[in-house]
């Protein structure tokens, strides 16, 4: 036995198969120590790092020495046994040597083997049984053709009659069909209805905006409430939001757009209100002038009635108020009083019903939404035309002594907040405005004055049971708060004081019927101008009892009024309808323009502007017509031009004017 | 008694992630899955320029399809007019983003 090699300096026992195929090698082929080894022992090479003893010189160049024998290297050196018999480990040194490399089981058997013979057994009872098989098949074979051909012992061809394809028999039956039968069914479409819908953008706009102000009120009434969770009495929950439709902020843009799109609309008419100039005016026709008519202020309500007052707003210049009622005795109606405005003619601004007729109306100047009202009753009411109720915010009744004849007319106080109201029954009252009534005071009678020329005069202890006279119309002087004219109804004008109950100042005849209207002069103290059923406009001078002044108008004249820009202008309507408007400084006699205001009816007031040169003309119909003034007829009111006048204010030249036109009359009364 | 103030810009700022349901009839649940599925569709579809309307219907409309059946139809727009006929209980018409509304129904 060789020395074992030593490899690395450990002894690989267990190592692999292929190590020890290596360890037999012959001696003469592991000569070449390091190149033989890398070589043949390429696991060796790469296991040198692993335990890798590095070897000295000496030891390399030694010879190692190697010998195969028939010993099995995997055997053990002894078997040892332990014998239950002796009681010792028992050694054996005889160890099997065999290695048993390879095995292979074949298959063949003895002939005489037993195996065989079953073998053999077996193949004979199967060739029995395919002989039986056969003859089985042959016997079925009816056909003469093919008994013929008995297939005796040809293994071939009886293999071939098994598979005979024309061998076999036809058999049929038949199924049962599995029997048809037809079902429909009809499913219900699913329900389709029509929608639709238009979008816009503000619609979206208005949708988020409600929501939003929904949740903003929502948080912030949890805030409040949160705030007064002591308190007992909650405020009241909100009410119900209000729909953005009808709120204030709606109610006005709607009021301007409705004015805007009536502009529009009539636009012609808006312009000739602003920039009225007729071209046929000139220097040919110097003394007369034309009125053109705009626009018609009525409503279906104020049809069936009359136009009874008209007074402009001293406020709002293109505020007018017009009152409704019945001059006519038997047909006593509701009264209406209607706001309109020029900028929007097709409807009135506000409105008021009363119980009984409206005969007067007046504006107070200071408060320009007060009106104060007569009635065909005889009461005198306060309204404030802002407020949203129909109620007055006044009213006199039975027991504040109010009249009991029709209030013919109402003229506010210029500062206080008092009124004056004259009556068919011959009073004059002043009224108060208290904190929660009306404080009747009252100020005069008007005492029936006899003509000293009647016969009358003898029967004067009687004369105090004819009665108070009837007042129709009054008008302080704007130059002397205290004196007032009053007109009656027997044709006599009055000069009365509002100290001095007791007489009148001074009474001026002239008239055979009832005075419809006094009006003072604006600019002059002492000229005033007087109308009357008699078909006459009489100019007086307060201190002559007798007209200086007189025209006969054919038909009777309802209203006369001064125009507020000049000292000679006045227009006046009579009872068919017709427009008068005179200038006495131009032309004395004529009027300076006639105009059918209305047709075929009766014109019962006249008002002018206190700006704009418009007239107004109300008539039986409940309509007012408005009409601008040509410039011929509204000239001045002067202004300064020359060196002397400079220092003088239009007002004065207007009474100069006024003067100087009187100074021109004759001296004669009429 | 005086309401509360609104303020207009946090007014702009609050509708821009609301959306309003004006008409719809179908049932809660798929109300709420339908509103999400368009307020989705949309903030996806919104680009730096604005929202690229055509791209949010078709997602809106392919997810519907999927989730509830074939055939729904989607309209966005910003003021349109229609007249539409639809089965019952598949319509949705709503606002959103203070802008846009969107009609959703199957036919």
């Amino acid at each position: 036995m060789s020395r074992p090699r030593k490899i690395g300096g450990k002894k690989k026992k267990g190592k692999g198969k292929a190590n020890r195929h290596f360890e037999e090698i012959p001696d003469e082929v592991s000569d070449d120590k390091l190149g033989g080894d890398d070589m043949m022992n390429p696991d060796l090479a790469t296991q040198k790092d692993m335990d890798h003893i590095s070897l000295n010189t000496e030891e390399r160049k030694e010879l190692i020495t190697k010998a195969l024998n028939t010993n099995n290297p995997c055997a053990p050196h002894n078997e040892t046994q332990y014998s239950h018999k002796e009681k010792i480990f028992k050694k054996d040194e005889l160890v099997d040597q065999m290695v048993v490399h390879f095995s292979l089981d074949n298959d063949i058997i003895l002939i005489d083997s037993d195996e065989y013979r079953d073998q053999e057994d077996f193949r004979d009872i199967k060739k029995q049984r395919n002989r039986e098989l056969l003859d089985f098949v042959n016997d079925g074979i009816k056909d003469e053709e093919f008994s013929n051909y008995r297939l005796d012992d040809d293994p071939t061809a009886q293999k071939k009659s098994l598979r005979n394809t024309f061998n076999f028999q036809e058999r049929s039956c038949q199924t049962f069909n599995l029997q048809l039968r037809e079902k429909g069914i009809k499913t219900d479409p699913p329900q389709c209805s029509r929608f639709f819908r238009e979008t816009t953008q503000w619609e979206i706009f208005d949708k988020y905006m409600a929501d939003y102000e929904e949740q903003q009120r929502i948080e912030w009434e949890e805030q409040q409430k949160n705030k007064k969770k002591g308190k007992k009495n909650q405020q009241q929950v909100q009410q119900v939001r209000e729909d953005p439709l009808y709120s204030a902020s709606m109610k006005r843009a709607l009021k301007i757009m409705e004015r805007m799109i009536v502009q529009g609309a009539d636009f012609d008419k808006f312009s000739d209100y602003k920039y009225y100039h007729d071209e046929t005016e000139g220097t040919d026709s110097p003394n007369t002038g034309t009125v053109l008519p705009l626009w018609r202020f009525s409503t279906d309500k104020s049809r069936r009635k009359q136009v009874t007052s008209i007074c402009w707003n001293p406020k709002y210049k293109d505020l007018f108020a017009v009152g409704y009622g019945s001059y006519d005795f038997l047909k006593e109606t509701s009264g209406l009083i209607c706001c309109y405005t020029i900028k929007n003619p097709t409807w009135p601004e506000y409105s008021f019903t009363t119980e009984s007729g409206v005969m007067c109306l007046d504006f107070h100047k200071k408060n320009p939404a007060l009106l104060a009202v007569g009635l065909y009753d005889g009461t005198v009411m306060v309204f404030d035309i802002r407020a949203k109720s129909n109620k007055a915010i006044y009213q006199s009744t039975v027991r504040t002594m109010k009249h009991t004849d029709p209030v013919w007319q109402v003229s506010w106080d210029e500062n206080e907040m008092l009124f004056y109201s004259i009556s068919s029954d011959g009073r004059v009252s002043r009224w108060t405005l208290m904190k929660n009534k009306l404080e009747p005071e009252e100020v005069l009678k008007l005492k029936l004055v006899l003509d000293q020329e009647k016969e009358l005069v003898d029967n004067k202890k009687e004369s105090f049971m004819y009665g108070l006279a009837g007042g129709m119309c009054f008008d302080f002087n704007p130059f002397n708060d205290d004196q007032f004219l009053v007109g009656t109804e027997e044709g006599k004008i009055h000069l009365c004081s509002k100290a001095y109950s007791g007489q009148y100042l001074e009474t001026y005849e002239g008239h055979f019927l009832a005075v419809y209207a006094v009006k003072w002069n604006k600019y002059h103290p002492r000229v005033f101008l007087s109308c009357s059923a008699d078909w006459k406009i009489k100019m007086w001078d307060k201190e002559i009892t007798r007209p200086i002044l007189s025209y006969d108008l054919g038909c009777a004249v309802g209203d006369v009024e001064w125009a507020p820009y000049s000292s000679t202008v006045f227009a006046a309507v009579i009872y068919t309808g017709q427009l008068y408007v005179y200038d006495l400084d131009q032309e004395k006699h004529k009027f300076m323009c006639e105009h059918t205001a209305m047709k075929d009816a009766v014109a019962n007031h006249v008002s002018f502007n206190q700006e704009d040169p418009i007239i107004l003309v109300g008539d039986q119909k409940g309509g007012v017509n408005s009409f601008i003034l040509s410039k011929n007829l509204k000239r001045g009111p002067i202004e300064p031009i020359n060196e002397e006048d400079v220092k003088k204010s239009s007002e004065e030249l207007e009474k100069e004017k006024m003067e100087k036109f009187l100074s021109t009359q004759d001296k004669e009364v009429y | 008694m005086e309401g509360p103030e609104i303020d207009i810009a946090h007014f702009q700022k609050w509708k821009l992630s609301k959306a309003i349901i004006i008409e719809t009839d179908m049932s809660e649940q798929v109300q709420q899955e339908a509103k999400e599925c368009v307020t989705t569709g949309i903030d996806k579809a919104s680009g730096s320029r604005g929202l690229n309307i055509e791209k949010a219907c078709k997602f809106i409309k392919e997810l519907m399809d999927r989730q509830f059946g074939t055939y729904w139809h989607c309209i966005i727009g910003e003021g349109f007019s229609f007249e539409i006929e639809r089965q019952a209980k598949a319509t949705l018409y709503m606002y959103y983003a203070g802008k846009f509304a969107i009609l959703l129904y199957k036919c």
